[in-house]
Formats: C-alpha cells, sequence, structure tokens
C-alpha cells in the first residue's frame, strides 16, 4: 500500500479536489525527500511510519464530521437546553460543512459567529460558552479557543480613556478565543456620560478589527438583554446567533440535583427525593430563582445540615456520611428537632 | 521501455502532441492502447492521420482515462518511449464520476512514471502565471525528482507569445519548451529533449 494511494482514491471518490490532492502529493514527496540521497527517489517502497499521512488534508486537524460526537459530547452531557443544543447543532453542521468546502477546494465564507446568550441565572450561559471554545478551535475557526469571562467591572474603567485601554487589553487577551462578557447589558446602564457606552463601542471596534480571530459573546437576562440591544443601534446586526436559555422545568432541576449529589457522592433517602422535589418546587416559585445554581445551593445547604447532623453523631458510618434525609432539605427548622427526627428515623 | 506521462489540464491538446512526437518519429500507424477509467483495455491500430481526426477535438475531455501511444525514440539507442496521454487535470468536471476516476489514473501515473511532460496551454495564461493546479504539477514533479519537461503548447494562438515572455520574466528557472502541435512546429525540439533525456538516464 502506497502512502499515495489514499490521496488518489480519495480523488476517484470525489472527496477532494484536484489542487488539494496535488498539495498532499507534494507534502508527501517533500517530507521524503531529505531522506532519499540520491538520484532517482524510489517510491513506493513499504514505509510504515507512526506519523503517516492522514486521510484527510493537513490543514485540519479533525475531520469535523466523524469528530462530531467527541467533540459534543461534554455539551450533549448537559440536562434540559434543548434548544440550545438544536441551535449549536446547526452552527456545527454549518462550520463542518465549510470545513469539507475548504478541503474540497470551494469558496468557504468566514460567518460571523459572534453570539447572544439571553435568559436568567443558572441556566448555564456560562457553562455552554466555556464548552464552545474548545469545539470552534477543534473546527478551526479559533486558534486558540480559550473562553476570557469578564463583566462590567472588567471592562469599564474609573477615568477617561481608561476604559478603552481595559477593554482593549482584555479583546487582545481574547484572541483567538471567546471573550464572554457576562451580564452585558449592565455595559448600558449608566446612561450617556456613563463609560459603559465607551467600552461597547471599544469593544464594536475591536470585534470588526479582529473579526475571524475572536468571537464575542454577550450573555444577560432575556428582557435587559433586549432592551440593552434595542437601545445600541447596530449592535444586534453584529451578534446574528441569538441563543436563548429557557428556564429549566421541574424535571430538569430534579435531574441536576441527582448529577450534583452523584458527582460528591452523596444519595438521598427515600423520603428525601419528595422533600428535595417540594423544596425546588418552591424556590422555583420565587422570583429570584436561579434555576442550576439553586439547586446546588439547596443541595450544598443539605449536605452543611447532614455535616452537623453526622458530627453529633457518636459512630458514624459509611452509610451515614453519605445519605441525606428528608430533614436536611427542611428549612428553618431547629437543630433540636432536625435532630430528633434522625434519630426516629435511624436504621 | 520508458514511461512518460503527458498530464495537464483538459483541452491543451495533449493528445496531439503525442500524436506529432509519433510521427515526427516516422510512425506512420500509431499503435494506441486506450485504458477507460473503469479498467477495461480497448487497443486500437491507426494511421497517426486518422488517430488525429478522431482522438483530437477542440472539445474538452475528448481523452477520457488514459491513451497510452507507443513511440520510438530513436532508433540508435533502441530504446523506446511509451507514451501515456492522460485525462485532464481540472476542478470543474469534478462531479463526473468517470472523469475523477480518469484524474485519478492520472495521478496514479504520475508517481509511477519515469519522465513527466507537462502541457500547458500557453494562450490561457493569465499575466504570465501558471494556473494553481499547473503550478501544483510542476512543483511535484520537481519533488519527485524526474526528468521533467514544461511545454507552452497553442504558440500559434494570439496572446500566447506574450504571456510565454511575462512567464520567463517571472520564472527564470524553468524554460518552457515552445510549440504549437496544431501547426506542427516545436514538435522538433520536443523530440530532442526527449530523446536527450533518454540518453542521460
Amino acid at each position: 500500500m502506497q502512502r499515495t494511494d489514499p490521496i488518489i482514491d480519495q480523488l476517484a471518490r470525489g472527496q477532494l479536489s484536484v489542487q488539494s490532492s496535488l498539495e498532499q502529493l507534494r507534502h508527501i514527496y517533500r517530507r521524503d525527500a531529505p531522506r532519499s540521497r540520491s538520484g532517482v527517489m524510489r517510491f513506493g517502497a513499504p514505509q510504515q511510519d507512526e506519523n503517516a499521512l492522514p486521510a484527510r488534508p493537513l490543514d485540519a486537524g479533525v475531520d469535523p464530521v466523524a469528530a462530531k460526537e467527541t467533540l459534543l459530547r461534554p455539551l450533549r452531557s448537559l440536562i434540559g437546553l434543548g434548544e440550545v443544543k438544536k441551535t449549536i447543532d446547526e452552527l456545527y453542521a454549518h462550520l463542518a460543512v465549510q470545513t469539507l468546502r475548504r478541503h474540497m477546494g470551494l469558496k468557504a465564507d468566514g460567518t460571523v459567529l459572534h453570539m447572544i446568550f439571553a435568559g436568567r441565572p443558572g441556566t448555564g450561559k456560562t457553562t455552554v460558552a466555556r464548552m464552545l471554545g474548545p469545539v470552534f478551535a477543534a473546527l478551526g475557526v479559533l486558534t486558540q479557543g480559550h473562553v476570557v469571562e469578564v463583566e462590567r467591572a472588567d471592562l469599564v474603567g474609573e477615568y477617561v480613556g481608561h476604559t478603552a485601554q481595559k477593554t482593549r487589553a482584555l479583546l487582545d487577551r481574547a484572541m483567538g478565543g471567546v471573550l464572554f462578557v457576562d451580564e452585558a447589558y449592565a455595559l448600558a446602564r449608566g446612561g450617556d456620560k456613563d463609560f459603559g457606552r465607551e467600552a461597547i463601542d471599544t469593544l464594536v471596534k475591536g470585534m470588526e478589527d479582529r473579526s475571524g480571530s475572536l468571537i464575542v459573546i454577550l450573555a444577560g437576562y432575556e428582557q435587559e438583554m433586549s432592551y440593552f440591544l434595542s437601545v445600541n443601534p447596530g449592535l444586534s446586526s453584529r451578534f446574528p446567533v441569538h441563543i436563548s436559555f429557557p428556564d429549566f422545568t421541574e424535571r430538569e432541576l430534579l435531574l441536576i440535583a441527582s448529577r450534583l449529589l452523584e458527582e460528591r457522592q452523596y444519595r438521598l433517602s427515600s423520603d428525601a427525593l419528595s422533600a428535595l422535589r417540594q423544596r425546588l418546587r418552591h424556590e422555583r416559585s420565587r422570583h429570584d430563582f436561579g434555576n442550576g445554581r439553586t439547586v446546588r445551593n439547596v443541595i450544598e445547604r443539605a449536605m452543611r445540615r447532614q455535616a452537623l447532623r453526622v458530627i453529633r453523631c457518636a459512630q458514624p458510618t459509611r452509610q451515614d456520611v453519605m445519605t441525606l434525609f428528608a430533614a436536611d432539605f427542611w428549612e428553618g427548622d431547629d437543630h433540636a428537632s432536625m435532630s430528633g427526627d434522625w434519630q426516629s428515623q435511624r436504621w | 521501455m520508458r514511461q512518460c506521462l503527458v498530464i495537464g489540464s483538459p483541452n491543451v491538446g495533449k493528445t496531439l502532441l503525442c500524436l506529432r512526437l509519433a510521427q515526427a518519429c516516422g510512425l506512420k500507424w500509431a499503435f494506441i492502447m486506450h485504458e477507460l477509467p473503469d479498467g477495461a483495455v480497448q487497443e486500437r491500430v491507426l494511421t497517426i492521420r486518422d488517430a488525429m481526426v478522431t482522438l483530437v477535438s477542440p472539445r474538452r475531455y475528448t481523452t477520457v482515462g488514459i491513451q497510452t501511444v507507443g513511440v520510438g525514440m530513436s532508433a540508435a539507442i533502441g530504446r523506446r518511449l511509451v507514451l501515456h496521454d492522460s485525462t485532464g487535470l481540472s476542478e470543474e468536471s469534478h462531479d463526473d464520476a468517470l472523469i475523477r476516476r480518469g484524474m485519478a489514473r492520472t495521478l496514479t501515473l504520475m508517481v509511477q512514471t519515469e519522465q513527466i511532460v507537462h502541457v500547458v496551454d500557453a494562450a490561457a495564461l493569465d499575466k504570465g502565471v501558471l494556473s494553481p493546479i499547473d503550478t501544483l504539477i510542476l512543483e511535484v514533479s520537481r519533488e519527485r525528482n524526474v526528468p521533467y519537461t514544461l511545454v507552452f503548447n497553442k504558440m500559434d494562438a494570439p496572446g500566447a507569445a506574450r504571456q510565454t515572455e511575462l512567464y520567463r520574466k517571472r520564472d527564470r528557472r524553468t524554460r518552457p519548451l515552445m510549440m504549437s502541435a496544431l501547426r506542427g512546429q516545436g514538435v522538433d525540439d520536443m523530440q530532442r529533449v526527449l530523446s536527450r533525456t533518454n540518453v542521460v538516464n
């Protein structure tokens, strides 16, 4: 099997353009050149080196179609977020096809990928942004794929001229990666005299200058974000990808809770599950409900209560240390009754 | 038998060049083996004149697959040359499976043959620059380190002389051989170059 065979085979099957096949052939000979000392090169000698040419073109590290599942696995493992996953699937398919087109010698357009993530707190905006960086890097859209998370205080300076300087420094740091601006609407909060406006202008200017090597994601509450975009004409057209993060349903919240418990190696007693469900339903109706974050807080609070209970116990077993009871999820109970409750349920 | 590949874009005159060479070597009859892209082989014996009529046309992709023309180069040395007249390499016909297989066969020969003759339509050059595919053919042949001849065909066409001049200014290393297969000009030079490389190697 010659090393040129896969290339020629791919050309015959129409997966490679004539130009890129020739480029790959040239690449093979370039690499062989220093090895052969003199005369006409012996070609086709069976050489099995581990860095044999991949069947795919060289400029892309991965085959975007084959690597799709691996790349998107972390994203898929997130609970809920059906709409978000669908949008990202679309984006991925588009970018993968653009990569394929490039390999086949066709024109590939440079899509603008600046995004807006709108959703209430705790709906996974930051988490998704962190996962997108490596995916874009693997697809060759970004060179680094790192995610720089900033908020208003990082962008806005204290005196005139300071803001542009700070913002530009952050843009430079995010080069080749993702700049994630959390609570972006806060930039427009202070009115016309506020430095926030300057930060927005610098941001937009920087995006234009560095287009193609940087992705900016603005994140914030749905309503505030739409207000923010409405008072800054020109912004929404520069951020063509709009992904909204819906609130989690009760079932999804429970799934999140059980995954968190699993990760932390805790388990629920039989009555604790319904207590947790009740607690989450109660939290969900509150106006300051923080979705995933609230779930984590509820769980962590329960863990602290359980710790308090366990430490009073004479000889805690493995089971005791691992199990959360219903009482651990009840808010406002005093410790005496909790302890009593626990004793009655001891097994 | 020395294997020589005639390569280039579609419709640059590869087939006619092969037949002219055969004619210049004094052949009246050409033994033509036509290897179709699906692997079938067709053998024909035609007079050169007939071959020029049937095998050459101003259309692109008259030659699909590989036509092999045996050419007796110089009787004194007693070595003979086999010209592999190949399917033109071009991106545009990429969706035609038959032509694609023909192009793949061309590339296979490109990595196997002992000599490469690269035919370019001189009038189709843009400001004296080779097309990307032609540039790559040139580079791959250089990297392979086999005898390589760049031929500027269609020198009779308007603008060809000017483009050649421009090309020479840009690239002093490669000396293209100029000819017009249609008029039969420059075939002697071609023959000389081929027989010379025959002797050297």
